[in-house]
């Protein structure tokens, strides 16, 4: 074991010396040799710099008693020292070999490690000191920020989407190849811990993905868990931290008033709508304003108590009500321990992590990874590697969120009242008419009550996650430059599921209640037996990797050639089991029978169903064979040319047909410009200019070269046999998807590193994308996988890292990342659509543009032409006329010529600006993310959803109510009769769309790192932090104080606020 | 060294292809297969009944229901809306239209059509028969929504339907005349009658009976009513039974029981709110011409708080709305045939032999005619009483004005009247109109 830092013995010193004389030595790390030719200097003092002698040895003159010395030298790493003077022996200064450290500067593709030198392809790397600038548990949500050409866009269908240089297919799988270490990972990322990440490398073009063939057309990215060192001893490093969040803002709500809905319902009740409901015999559930109102007509109480009680409601916020009693601040707690074992022989690393968090509802997540990882070089041909990952994660979930407690299907209140004033729960009516419940009780009935504040209690999900991931690999040097490695691995992932609904639920009550039948003496019989119900799902899956790889790596001359060639299979079976239990009692775990095949009339509705039956199985086993190659060729450090070639066989494409081979390829070159000869510009450190072309695929797990069937997991109550239906249909002129993609990059480093990075323009052109294209249904199918359309795209990603500032402590240096893509619809095959079909509406994906010329996900809208001045309906036009034929208007045949169009629904040009800003131990962080020239549709009042599924939006204050209102306003008013047309026309109109631009504050990192060496502790380095992340938008283009990542619905949340404090030590 | 190379990449090479063809060989789901075998199909035929949707668009622009003002104006779809008040156009909805719904089920008997031919299926003729059956019932149910009343005068130049018999996705649609969709209508049940068992295990499997009571309501609609008897005739001395009405329970929610032994195909009619047993309201003349000792005036109806009627729901022991075919129809059609024919005694003795079950035991006095004529007026009141909910008040209307009935329909809502004048166009509901835009068919005329 060998320390490359050698401990001082420190003392005070008061002398007043205006030079201090140091003495010194500098060594090799792992020789102990002495290096000669080494250049030595004090920090900001490297005028007056002194050269090391054969032996190594130095003397300089320092101005200060304490000081930093910098030794470099062309094979090593630049080494730092700090001293404080006087010194009782002379100073020894360690440097570690460049070639050693070559890993560092390599980059890797999950196959094989690149010197960067001799890349031809577009790598984006993020490091662990960029990674740790922020505080998540999801090592995903963190490069979003910082890595270079990747985006989460949101806007499609309000889901997260991770992309990698825009969207590459339209239909199929969005989602890039997850690469952990050397194997695609299955599994959840959140399970990964940041804290064993290395660095993340992002293969944007063919040259750098094609490799991974048919998953690489939305990008791959490459995590690398931290590795030992060879001859670092032992060393370890842990971390520490906590996080806490705010109270998400439920205000961004957009919900309707409550006094406004209350109006709106006191007007439809006297209009009689709600008399149907009122009479119908299945006693359909009443909101507590129309259950008042009734009872008021009926005679039971008098008016004046019922508008009492209304007003009282008039008051209530269901949002302040949710915030108050349902959310609480997030909080989250980590520890990590790596330890690093590194010897000449055997160098390996283990890590220990654990995390516990209480979410914003209370819901718990814990999560402990284990992962050890161990380099034996077994011989001199024979090196062996092993290792070994495990994870756990416990979740529980917690109290009920806003959105999650509705009265039957999605009908909301705004002035729900979860407790009284004392705090105690309060009553909803829920499900059915609660005065036809309340007649019903007693004689044995469970409470039929809804109690939305506590029921949460009772209704459980727990879900435990465990992952295992075992592999080993073996290489053997053949000859000098050809080794040959198999690698295998075994991943096993089990998900287990329970839900327990107990005995005091809402749901195990109303279940069996509603299952009861009437005896003839009045008492009931339980058909469903009284207790708790409990859901159970379990997944097993497990994943068999095998590879076997040759590498050849020869240098004669001027000739440099790389080449691996190999065969890997990979085969992923799942078991799945789902299970019901009815009577279920938590204590023994016992659970009662029911009979599944007799129909049973609801107490209730009286309507006749079966009791539930939860129960299925199922397996799925996926096999992949590949075969690749990947051969680059330099000469003289100069010029490079690379080209790789992949095919790929899977179970997938039919039941019977492995012929579907699919080959990829790619071609890549390279010019280091600083390299030549005739270049010698001193200011240009280095110079390069790359180039690539290939094809990347996408696999549809859909794609069937047959029409399949799929078998139901129940039995036809009828004939009691299997029942099945067609999965999927055969097309046979279905052909694969394809994007090829072109590259050309530079990459770049001027002043000694002060102004690096490197800029890159490239083309995608994807053929026979997949699309859901929309069939003439007369011939069974509505929509079906096709080959949709063909489309094109353009970008641009510029990273840049820059040293704006370095004056004595004090440093400023700025990343920024910068990418504008644009794609278009090139060709599209499918057929016409109404101009409904080009639109969309809030709350709904944006749907395919189908426009040559146009960007694949296009925001359109109809024309407005303002409120009609007497009705306050909204106008648009037809046939250039100002029109409200809303049904012509939205199922115009001429489609696109009546349409505004605005432009893309994705970010056109995204990236961040992180500046650092360094004084002394002091570092300050700062993240901006923006996202630029696209637009999006914001929410509005729907009166169709207000009046049939009790679901409003705040704008409906803003309606038209009387004439000269249209001079104020654009939201239509509230006629009180329904036209679903009228709705769809004013939501996909053009006074809704709003441009998405936007600037975020991402995240603020404070940090310091005092010189351990001024301490008197056993440890390398130490950092302490502040972190605030989701600051949220600083500056918006839409005036209506909208997020436009967070505008989706009218119910979308902003993420919360996030302050994190944490501690990271070496040692 | 190269030879080193060449000779280990060749090894994994030559591993990896020969493995692969065993490998790459395993089922990727084990819930998927290819519909090669008899129970393959079959089972695909027995899912039907989850799916088994007809048509709503007769129910809802005939004249068996009315809606409440207030109910109508909140009414979610603009499309039925339309369709209500017999608007020209635009009366489909977005997604899951009748249309749809017809020919996504076409497709799967076409599909176990064709998998019996392809994958030579040996002992299909019962498989077969079912598929035709049902592709037949859809046929029938889809001609009365969209085309015309069949006149044999005009059915070989009235626009028919597309008529998709391969689930080939490629070939366009086209509409054939009504004559040609009846003709396959009739050839799909007749080779369905030769091919089904008189009885099958359950009653969702069409049998014999059902294709011959298929068979019957076909030359009906026709007006060919002497084969409608004779098949109908066929059907019942095969399986002519009738339920009792004594023997249930009208304190029950839904008294008559699913697949009872009166039913031939338990088909429900696709759910919209405009059919649900709390808006769809009956009119006060049906509900008043049941007599009072009538027990379906209770089994069929309930009335509700503001004392309109409302319906219960009959064959499918549920609130759903059920369209069956069953044996009360038959008899029904029977009795028609035998009016129309002029056998005024054999038409009333088949409507009192179904009568007499319907109402209290002991108090049916058996109806009498004094001619065809009345006997006719009489099974025609009769049938629209007995099948309320089954999917032919629409069809009735439509033949019933051919031959001169003159009914005209009319809707007073929001101070507006709305008319369907006898044999209007628009008794030929307009196709959706996305699909006459992606196959440039040509649309009904207006």
């Amino acid at each position: 074991m060998k320390n490359n830092i050698i401990l001082l013995f420190l003392f005070l010193s008061s002398s007043a010396y205006a030079q201090h004389k140091i003495d010194g030595q500098v060594l090799d790390d792992q020789t102990m040799m002495p290096l000669a030719g080494i250049v030595v200097s004090a920090q900001d003092m490297e005028h007056s710099s002194v050269i090391t002698d054969l032996d190594g040895r130095f003397e300089l003159d320092v101005p200060t008693v304490a000081a930093l010395i910098i030794a470099s030298g062309k094979k090593y790493e630049v080494a730092k020292k700090e001293v404080k003077l006087p010194l009782n022996e002379p100073l020894k200064i360690l440097m570690i070999s460049k070639i050693l450290q070559m890993e560092e500067l390599q980059l890797t593709t999950g196959y094989q490690k690149i010197p960067r030198e001799r890349v031809t392809g577009s790598f984006s790397v993020v490091g662990k000191e960029l990674l740790s600038k922020q505080v998540t548990t999801n090592i995903m949500e963190r490069i979003d920020a910082i890595a270079n050409g990747v985006s989460v866009t949101r806007g499609i269908d309000g889901l997260p989407q991770l992309s990698v240089r825009g969207l590459s297919t339209i239909r199929g799988p969005k989602d890039p190849l997850i690469i952990l270490d050397d194997f695609p990972y299955e599994g959840d990322l959140g399970t990964i811990s940041p804290d064993i990440v290395d660095q993340i490398t992002i293969l944007k073009d063919a040259a750098a993905a094609s490799i991974w063939g048919a998953k690489s057309a939305n990008g791959v990215i490459v995590i690398t868990t931290k590795k030992g060192n060879p001859g670092q001893g032992i060393s370890g490093d842990f971390h520490v931290s906590t996080t806490i969040s705010s109270k998400p803002d439920l205000h961004y709500i957009q919900q309707m008033k409550s006094t406004d809905f209350i109006d709106v319902e006191k007007k439809l009740f006297s209009n009689g709508y709600y008399d149907s409901d009122i009479s119908s015999p299945s006693h359909p559930v009443l909101t507590p304003v129309v259950d008042l109102l009734n009872k008021a007509r009926q005679g039971l109480m008098t008016t004046d108590e019922a508008n009492d009680r209304i007003n009282q409601l008039r008051m209530v916020d269901s949002r302040d009500q949710f915030q108050q009693y349902m959310y609480q601040r997030m909080e989250n707690h980590e520890y990590a321990l790596n330890l690093y074992g590194g010897g000449k022989i055997m160098n390996w690393v283990s890590t220990l992590r654990y995390d516990d968090q209480i979410g914003n509802l209370g819901q718990q997540n814990k999560r402990i990874n284990f992962r050890l990882n161990h380099h034996w070089k077994a011989h001199e041909k024979v090196a062996i590697t092993l290792g070994a990952y495990y994870s756990r994660t416990d979740q529980k979930s917690g109290k009920s969120g806003y959105g999650t407690i509705s009265m039957n299907g999605n009908w909301r209140v705004p002035y729900l009242q979860l407790a009284d004033d004392k705090g105690n729960p309060l009553m909803m009516p829920n499900s059915y008419n609660q005065a036809y419940k309340e007649s019903l009780m007693g004689s044995g009935l469970a409470d039929w009550n809804f109690y939305p504040l506590t029921d949460w209690e009772h209704n459980i999900a727990e879900s435990r996650n465990t992952e295992l991931i075992l592999n080993g690999g073996i290489q053997y040097k053949i000859i000098r430059g050809l080794d040959a490695e198999v690698k295998y691995q075994y991943h096993e992932k089990h998900d287990d599921f329970e839900k327990l609904a107990d005995p005091f639920s809402y749901y195990a009550r109303n279940y069996v209640n509603n299952f009861s039948q009437k005896n003839t003496d009045g008492s009931y019989r339980f058909i469903v037996p009284k207790g708790g119900i409990l859901d159970t799902d379990y997944w097993k899956t497990s994943i068999k990797n095998i590879r076997g790889q040759i590498n050849y790596n020869g240098r004669w001359k001027m000739h440099h050639i790389a080449l691996i060639a190999g065969a890997e299979t990979r085969e992923t079976q799942k078991e799945g089991e789902s299970n019901r239990y009815y009577g279920y009692n938590s204590y023994n775990t016992s659970s009662g029978a029911v009979d599944y095949t007799t129909l049973y009339p609801s107490l209730m509705t009286g309507g006749k169903d079966y009791i539930e039956r939860g129960q299925r199985k199922r397996s799925q086993n996926q096999r992949f064979a590949s075969l690749y190659s990947n051969a680059s060729y330099t000469y003289d450090d100069r010029y490079i040319v690379s080209g790789s070639v992949r095919r790929d066989g899977s179970n997938l494409f039919g039941l019977k047909t492995n012929d579907q081979w699919n080959p990829f390829w790619s071609v890549g070159m390279a010019w280091n410009v600083s390299n030549e000869r005739f270049f010698n510009q001193s200011w240009v450190d280095h110079l390069k200019m790359r180039g690539s072309y290939g094809f990347n695929g996408n696999i549809d797990p859909s794609m069937v070269a047959a029409t399949t069937i799929i078998y139901d997991s129940s039995l036809s109550i009828y004939t009691g046999t299997e029942m099945a239906r067609i999965d999927q249909f055969y097309n046979p002129s279905l052909r694969w998807e394809t994007s090829a993609i072109t590259n050309i990059g530079l990459d770049f480093s001027f002043f000694k590193g002060r102004i690096s990075g490197s800029a890159e323009w490239f083309m995608k052109h994807g053929t026979n994308l997949f699309g859901n294209a929309p069939l003439d249904y007369t011939t069974g199918i509505t929509s079906m996988l096709m080959n949709v359309a063909e489309s094109k795209g353009r970008g641009l990603d510029i990273q840049m890292n820059t040293q704006n500032i370095k004056a004595g402590r004090f440093s400023w240096n700025t990343l920024i990342n910068f990418s504008q893509y644009r794609d278009e619809i090139v060709d599209y095959y499918s057929t016409n659509k109404f101009a409904s079909g080009y639109v969309g509406l809030s709350g709904q994906s944006v749907p395919i543009s189908a426009v040559p010329g146009l960007p694949v996900y296009s925001i359109f809208a109809y024309r407005w032409a303002g409120l009609d001045p007497q009705t306050g309906d909204p106008q648009g036009y037809l046939d250039g006329n100002i029109s409200k034929d809303y049904t012509k208007i939205t199922g115009s045949e001429k489609g696109l010529e009546d349409l505004q169009y605005f432009g893309s629904a994705l970010p056109t040009t995204f990236g961040s600006v992180i500046n650092t800003f360094t004084y002394g131990p002091i570092r300050l962080d700062v993240g901006l993310t923006y996202k630029l020239g696209y637009w999006f549709r914001r929410s509005s009042i729907s009166y169709n959803n207000l009046i049939n599924n009790r679901s409003g939006h705040s704008d409906y204050s803003y309606r038209w109510q009387n004439p000269g209102d249209e001079l104020t306003t654009q939201v239509p008013s509230n006629n009180y009769t329904i036209n679903s047309s009228r709705d769809l026309f004013y939501l996909g109109s053009e006074i809704l769309v709003e441009k998405g631009d936007h600037l975020r504050l991402q995240y603020i990192t404070l940090s310091y790192e005092p010189q351990t060496s001024l301490m008197k502790i056993p440890l390398k380095s130490i950092q302490l932090y502040g972190s605030v992340s989701n600051i949220g938008v600083i500056w918006r283009a839409n005036k209506h104080n909208l997020d436009p990542d967070y505008a989706f619905s009218n119910e979308t949340l902003k993420p919360v606020v996030t302050y994190s404090f944490g501690l990271r030590a070496q040692f | 060294m190269k030879n080193i190379l060449f000779g280990i990449s060749t090894f994994i090479l030559v591993c990896t292809t020969i493995a692969c063809h065993d490998y790459l060989d395993e089922k990727a789901d084990s819930l998927l297969s290819l519909p090669e075998t008899l129970e393959d199909n079959q089972a695909l035929l027995d899912r039907y009944f989850l799916l088994g949707l007809h048509s709503n668009s007769g129910e809802i622009s005939a004249d068996d229901i009315y809606l409440s003002e207030v109910d109508f104006n909140a009414m979610p779809r603009e499309a039925e809306k339309r369709l209500h008040t017999w608007q020209p156009d635009h009366v489909s909805t977005a997604s899951g239209n009748d249309w749809a719904n017809a020919y996504s089920k076409i497709n799967i008997f076409n599909n176990v059509l064709y998998n019996v031919d392809f994958f030579k299926i040996p002992n299909a003729g019962n498989v077969v028969g079912q598929a035709l059956t049902l592709r037949a019932g859809l046929y029938l149910d889809a001609a009365q929504i969209w085309c015309l009343a069949y006149d044999p005068t005009t059915a070989k130049t009235d626009y028919g339907l597309p008529l998709r018999l391969d689930p080939d996705m490629n070939k366009p649609s086209v509409r054939s005349s009504l004559q040609q969709t009846y003709d396959q209508i009739i050839e799909d049940l007749q080779r369905a009658a030769s091919l089904l068992p008189d009885q099958q295990i359950a009653v969702s499997r069409p049998s014999k009976v059902t294709a011959l009571g298929y068979l019957s309501r076909t030359y009906l609609f026709m007006g060919d009513y002497k084969n409608a008897l004779q098949n109908g005739l066929e059907a019942l001395a095969i399986h002519g039974k009738l339920m009792n009405y004594n023997t249930l329970n009208p304190a029950t929610s839904y008294p008559i029981p699913n697949a009872n032994i009166e039913v031939l195909l338990p088909t429900n009619n696709a759910s919209s709110p405009f059919i649900t047993v709390t808006k769809a309201k009956i009119p006060a003349a049906i509900y008043g011409s049941f007599a009072t000792n009538d027990l379906r005036k209770s089994l069929f109806f309930r009335t509700n708080n503001d004392g309109e009627i409302l319906f219960r729901g009959n064959y499918g022991g549920s609130s759903s709305r059920i369209n069956c075919l069953a044996n009360d129809e038959i008899y029904l059609t029977v009795a028609e045939c035998y009016a129309r024919l002029n056998k005024t005694t054999e038409a009333m003795a088949t409507l009192n032999k179904l009568l007499i079950t319907r109402w209290k035991t002991g108090t049916f006095v058996p109806l009498t005619a004094q001619n065809a004529a009345d006997a006719l007026q009489q099974i025609k009141t009769e049938r629209r009483k007995e099948l309320l909910f089954r999917g032919l008040r629409w069809a009735d209307v439509k033949r019933y004005n051919k031959e001169g009935a003159g009914i005209i329909l009319t809707r007073s809502i929001n101070g507006q009247t709305y008319t369907l004048p006898a044999n209007d166009l628009r008794s030929a509901i307009a196709i959706p109109e996305d699909i006459i835009l992606m196959t440039g068919m040509p649309q009904n005329p207006r």
